[in-house]
């Protein structure tokens, strides 16, 4: 044998297997030992029993909440989002019911707090207000929109794996993005094609999170973005979105805020952008 | 795989977990040695991923998918230990050989050596595929489902990896030269 032989298409996978047949078979005993010592101090995280039936929400009360924050948001020239800290610590118990509907057919949802649906982490929340409706275009991706005029806005709960690197052909990156929510950050945030704001990290509910907001440039009428397990995203020419990573137990949950600042409609972008905020800062996070 | 050790684990039963970290530990080690290429590194991230698995298994919700789930957590283990110490890993100097070759003993040691050369270039991402689906005989789309990653992105992973591997091979193989290569 020589060493052509390794490398022939047909000798190749079979040296490759026997390869990955040598090697350990076992864990040593002092991998488990130290696993099953460490368990009493450390906590489980778990949810707290959200319930899944429908329950009525609280209509007036959601009313006053979205009209405070678009007033806020209105008065602050729409940076309330990157002037203010995210929530600092576990979330407090709420006396708000949260809705479990299909947010793929659902045609109009009543205002109230919603439950992100599997494969999502579970215990992942967020409230909507009048005229939102379902916008789900895979399981990997559940939003809901609004209607403005020839628009619409919206706000998508994603699991990205990876992003493009060029959103103009939606050529992969030669390397997939690593695993950290820096890393994804920086990802979407660097993509070509793209203004983004700087990268602002805190905390929601206690969990890790970076928020930025990138706004496609008129490189190329549509934009791809980013990959979820089921399509390539995109974006339109001038659109923006309001991005907020955070890392729920593990999964990187990406909350994507789509609005539109050149439209021409009933809003303007800092009353969209209003909008978008109002959902995003009322995700919460539910155990853990 | 019990579904029941697995709901009592999720429960929060101590016993329950030790048993079933018992039966996935030898499965967990073997996969992240395959992937890490080090045994002190396999049994770190195998530690690392089940302290993970037990503080997250709550929030699993179909317990019959506790294996694939596992290996997700087992390879993000991976990577962690992976970007630890992946700043201060030895430099290796790889000896050119003189060719050609004769003897069947020394050919298989170099087949690993190569093979092993060719491996380490490959990213966690690549290697992960790599081993799930040649190691652990699992197809793509189990690999995809394990990871949670789309069946496209792993069929590219194991293309890639795969034409990864075959390069570096195949840049090995040339007509080397004498002497140390940097």
């Amino acid at each position: 044998m020589n060493r052509q032989d390794l490398i022939d298409r047909d000798a190749f996978p079979e040296k490759l297997d026997a390869w990955l047949r040598e090697g350990s078979t076992a864990a040593p005993d002092y991998v488990l030992d130290a696993v099953l010592d460490q368990l009493p101090g450390r906590a489980q995280r778990r949810g707290r029993g959200i319930p899944l039936s429908w329950l009525a929400p609280s209509t007036a009360a959601w009313g006053a909440a979205a009209a405070a924050v678009i007033i806020i948001a209105m008065v602050a020239g729409g940076t309330a989002l990157q002037g203010a800290p995210m929530g600092a610590g576990p979330s407090e118990p709420r006396a708000t019911p949260i809705n479990a509907v299909d947010l793929a057919t659902a045609r109009s949802l009543a205002p109230g707090r919603y439950a992100v649906p599997d494969p999502l982490p579970e215990g992942l929340s967020f409230e909507v207000p009048t005229g939102w409706f379902g916008c789900t275009p895979s399981r990997y991706e559940p939003g809901v929109c609004t209607s403005l005029g020839q628009a619409e806005i919206g706000v998508s709960f994603l699991i990205v794996d990876d992003v493009v690197a060029d959103p103009c052909t939606g050529e992969l990156r030669g390397a997939p993005v690593g695993p950290g929510l820096d890393d994804l950050a920086s990802a979407i945030a660097s993509m070509p094609g793209f203004q983004a704001s700087a990268i602002e990290a805190g905390t929601v509910d206690g969990h890790d999170a970076r928020t930025f907001t990138v706004t496609a440039v008129d490189r190329c009428p549509n934009l791809t973005t980013w990959i979820t397990p089921s399509r390539t995203n995109g974006v339109a020419a001038g659109e923006a979105n309001l991005v907020r990573i955070v890392d729920v137990n593990g999964v990187r949950v990406v909350l994507a805020g789509a609005y539109h600042p050149m439209a021409v409609g009933p809003m303007d972008a800092e009353e969209q952008r209003a909008l978008i905020e109002g959902v995003v800062e009322s995700v919460r996070i539910e155990g853990g | 795989m019990d579904s029941e050790l697995v709901i009592r684990a999720q429960r929060g039963d101590e016993s329950a977990f030790a048993a079933l970290a018992q039966s996935a530990a030898d499965r967990l080690h073997a996969v992240a040695h395959r992937i890490l290429r080090d045994l002190e590194l396999a049994d770190d991230a195998t530690q690392q991923a089940l302290l993970a698995i037990w503080q997250t298994l709550p929030q699993l919700r179909d317990p019959e998918r506790f294996d694939a789930w596992s290996y997700r957590l087992l390879v993000r283990a991976c990577y962690a230990e992976h970007r630890r110490v992946r700043g201060r890993a030895p430099v290796r100097r790889l000896l050119a050989s003189d060719g050609p070759w004769h003897n069947d003993a020394a050919d298989l040691v170099a087949d690993r050596e190569q093979l092993e050369r060719g491996f380490q270039r490959l990213s966690i991402d690549h290697r992960a595929v790599i081993v799930l689906h040649h190691y652990l005989g699992m197809s793509l789309e189990q690999v995809a489902e394990a990871l949670g990653v789309p069946p496209g992105t792993v069929r590219s992973r194991h293309h890639h990896a795969l034409r990864g591997m075959r390069a570096a091979l195949e840049a090995d193989a040339r007509p080397p030269r004498r002497g140390v290569l940097r």
